[in-house]
């Protein structure tokens, strides 16, 4: 999401107070897209809050009558991915929150257990996690997806289907060690899983 | 004879995904969409509380050009091109 445009006039008192009531409006799907993307509650929210100023600030970049939940995810998706690189690392783990998850949703019988699915989502690559939760969870096409993405829609396509082809190996695996090998990972899974052993706990992005 | 096009039905390089409509029955999804919708059910936390009211100073400055007709209903906030 490219800054503002400096010929662009700010919005008029109107404008500005019908746009602060659609950002708060986002808040709750910037804080679930964003806790599926980096798989940390409090980090996730940090990431919310700063996707809520960023988009604030970029209000004039906004095009009305195009998909506001979209642009909100966009800023979110390149700050989290500028994060990331600061990070030097596209994998956000941290063993006590993912043990926190696995004892604070105990399995429920015809249902997948949240916990082990969440854990299951933090070993995949960062941009199958987000084509799944887009398309999966946000009720996002696949155009609009791709568009989020920053990729061609077919990419989108063969992310979500290897995203699930992976998580369903690995919620069907009877055990799960962390730096175990998955058949069915390939190689960006690997070096993840390589990763995960020497992460460490997740650090918080600059305030 | 070179044929340059693949013929219709051309198996393509990539698997066809089924569309988003077929994806709602995959359990793998079904329990993305509930992690998902289990944060969209929790209350907004409080910290995001500051950043509504910067923005909601952006706003009392940007009544120097009234004219909205969708104001935020927020108590407190006076808007300083507004004589009171």
């Amino acid at each position: 999401m490219g800054a503002p445009r400096a010929a662009t006039p700010d919005l008029d008192a109107g404008q500005a107070a019908d746009f602060s009531k659609r950002l708060v409006a986002a808040i709750p799907s910037l804080r679930a897209f964003a806790r599926g993307l980096c798989g940390h509650s409090e980090l996730a929210d940090d990431l919310a809050q700063e996707a809520l100023a960023r988009a604030w600030s970029a209000r004039r970049s906004y095009a009305p009558g195009t998909n506001f939940k979209a642009w909100t995810f966009t800023i979110l998706r390149n700050y989290y991915y500028s994060w990331c690189r600061k990070q030097r690392r596209v994998a956000v783990w941290d063993p006590e929150v993912a043990e926190q998850l696995l004892v604070s949703e105990p399995a429920q019988a015809g249902h997948l257990a949240l916990a082990d699915l969440e854990a299951g989502l933090r070993t995949l690559p960062v941009q199958q996690r987000e084509a799944l939760i887009l398309v999966g969870a946000g009720g996002f096409s696949y155009q609009e997806a791709a568009e989020i993405a920053g990729c061609a829609v077919g990419t989108v396509k063969s992310r979500v289907a290897r995203g699930r082809l992976s998580l369903r190996a690995y919620m069907e695996a009877p055990l799960r060690p962390l730096g175990g090998q998955r058949p069915s990972g390939g190689d960006a899974l690997s070096r993840i899983l390589g990763d995960l052993q020497q992460l460490d706990p997740a650090k918080r992005p600059p305030a | 004879m070179n044929v340059e096009t693949p013929p219709p039905g051309e198996p393509l390089a990539e698997p066809v995904e089924p569309g988003p409509d077929h994806l709602a029955e995959d359990p793998i999804v079904q329990g993305l969409k509930r992690l998902y919708d289990s944060v969209l059910e929790e209350p907004v936390p409080d910290e995001f509380l500051a950043i509504l009211r910067q923005i909601d100073e952006s706003l009392a400055k940007a009544a120097n050009h009234p004219g909205g007709h969708n104001g935020v209903d927020r108590s407190g906030t006076v808007f300083p091109g507004e004589t009171t």
